[in-house]
């Protein structure tokens, strides 16, 4: 299991092209066979932007092997939803078992 | 005493007020005057200029002028690099400020970053005359104030969807639907996650686009109205 800690990109995540420059400066440290988690730990807020592209990327990279740790972070709460109930993809599919979890 | 040093006297004319309300303002956290080595009160002229100046207005003058107002460096971003960097800043003094805890420094943070980041989003290639965006907050105040000249939320959405025929109908199409003025890509959630932030904690927050005004206040659904005039690109104010 591979754990992604978003502290590593900054307190605060903002925008899709910093969602997307984040995956591809990851990237290489990826196995694409194995489950990667995503640690929300000491990140003040991520938006829904850079999380939508964060994900969407990742979840292309490794078919939607894909956990999000419980959290408590109030911008990931409240994004959650909504991108749950806007993607019908790999994305939401992981988006709702985080939130059934939290 | 040092000109830079002023005394409250003086500083209340400069604010016109009474020295009473000084120190009422002093008591209340709202502007606090350093101390002399005798213990005499006194402002620097730096607090007292940001005090004065009123970010609403001088956002609202970015956004609304035929030619582009000087801005004091501090609160223009012309690009977005800068703006996510202050963006960080303020986050970071946000969780030092008073009665505001960790998730609603959070939730303001997400607020202001989306709204930040969709007008560089929206209108990179396309800004009609001056780049960029102002960014002010003041927390003495607890208010935030954004502005833009681009091309607005109905230019914007228009390209995807040219039925739309109003700043009320694209205000309206924003901030309900899940729709992108850069389509295909898989975008056009933020504002969505902006209303469901803001209809369920202590903000007041207005939006402004051409004639068309957003308003959500706290414990209350949001409303979109016309205003009496018309803003070039977007403005928005957020009060805590």
């Amino acid at each position: 299991m591979q754990t992604i800690h978003l502290n590593k990109f900054g307190n605060v995540l903002v925008s899709r092209p910093a969602g997307l420059e984040a995956f591809n400066a990851i990237r290489p440290q990826l196995d694409p066979n194995e489950t990667v988690q995503i640690d929300f730990s000491d990140v003040l807020t991520v938006t829904p932007s850079w999380l939508d592209e964060f994900l969407t990327q990742l979840t292309d990279f490794n078919n939607g092997n894909v956990i999000l740790l419980p959290t408590q972070n109030a911008s990931v709460l409240a994004a959650l939803p909504v991108l749950a109930e806007a993607r019908q993809d790999h994305v939401a599919t992981i988006v709702k078992q985080a939130m059934k979890q939290q | 005493m040092n000109e830079d040093k002023i005394r409250i006297g003086e500083a209340a004319k400069i604010l016109g007020v009474t020295t009473q309300t000084l120190r009422n303002w002093e008591r209340s956290g709202k502007i606090v005057p350093e101390r002399s080595v005798g213990k005499q009160r006194y402002y620097s002229l730096e607090t007292l200029n940001k005090f004065a100046l009123d970010i609403q207005k001088l956002g609202l003058a970015w956004s609304i002028s035929a030619i582009p107002p000087d801005l004091p460096s501090e609160y223009y971003c012309e690009r977005a690099d800068r703006f996510t960097s202050r963006l960080s800043k303020m986050g970071e003094i946000l969780l030092r400020t008073e009665n505001v805890s960790q998730d609603l420094a959070s939730l303001i943070t997400l607020v202001v970053g989306e709204i930040g980041d969709n007008s560089f989003a929206h209108n990179i290639g396309n800004w009609p005359d001056a780049t960029g965006i102002f960014y002010a907050y003041d927390f003495t105040k607890r208010i935030i104030v954004l502005a833009d000249r681009g091309r607005g939320i109905k230019a914007t959405l228009q390209q995807i969807r040219p039925s739309i025929s109003t700043d009320l109908e694209a205000l309206t199409v924003a901030f309900t639907e899940v729709i992108s003025g850069r389509n295909p890509e898989k975008r056009g959630n933020g504002l969505k996650v902006v209303r469901r932030v803001l209809e369920s904690n202590e903000i007041n927050f207005i939006f402004r686009s051409g004639i068309g005004l957003v308003s959500i206040f706290p414990s209350k659904k949001m409303e979109i109205t016309m205003a009496d005039n018309n803003i070039r690109g977007t403005y928005c104010v957020i009060i805590f």
